[in-house]
């Protein structure tokens, strides 16, 4: 029997600036370098989950 | 309602993104600068900066509450003593706010009240607004 896999080229499996993972069916390759803007989101998202949690803490609804 | 350094990093990068949390919270997102009055508060958390314990931003939920147009009671009323805008403010949020958005709506957007024998006429959208949610539609 015949196994047949698909992989990134190992430049791309070990590069630090890419993450990928290759399936039969699909493959995925991201880019992890965080720029100014990215890191603004993050801690946006960040803030924002704060404060739902706070809110679901105290129990709180948007109407309030 | 948020207090940081807006010199921080953090403190910069949450005053730019406003908006973008507030869409998310479906609430408004104030800096304190726009604080007004002694709302109640419901919560407060802090949020430290992952890669800079020094920056942090504390973020506090206030029951909703009128907003004053600060400018235009000083205009209309500011001419009756130091004390008598406060004393419109107070007399406004002796109210609950829902029990004062319908008072109000039902004086087809006005509240009138004679207060030390001055009558004073609070027009919707000119002199205050229900909350800051309704100040920013």
């Amino acid at each position: 029997m015949l196994n047949v896999e698909k992989q990134f080229n190992p430049t791309y499996q070990k590069h630090k600036e890419w993450a990928c993972h290759a399936s039969m069916e699909s493959s995925v390759m991201l880019y992890k370098v965080l720029d100014d803007e990215l890191m603004e989101i993050g801690l946006a998202k960040e803030a924002t989950s704060k404060v739902q949690r706070l809110r679901k803490d105290t129990g709180i609804s948007i109407d309030d | 309602m948020r207090e940081s350094n807006d010199d921080s990093v953090l403190g910069r990068c949450i005053n730019n993104s406003v908006g973008r949390i507030a869409t998310q919270l479906k609430m408004p997102f104030l800096h304190h600068s726009e604080f007004q009055g002694s709302p109640v508060l419901i919560g407060e958390t802090e949020f430290v900066h992952p890669k800079n314990n020094k920056e942090e931003v504390v973020m506090k939920i206030f029951l909703a509450s009128p907003k004053f147009v600060n400018a235009k009671m000083e205009a209309d009323f500011g001419t009756h003593g130091p004390d008598f805008i406060q004393n419109v403010k107070n007399y406004v949020n002796n109210f609950t706010p829902a029990a004062f958005e319908e008072k109000v709506k039902a004086n087809d957007g006005l509240l009138k009240v004679t207060l030390d024998k001055v009558p004073v006429t609070l027009k919707h959208r000119e002199h205050f607004f229900f909350n800051a949610r309704d100040r920013q539609l």
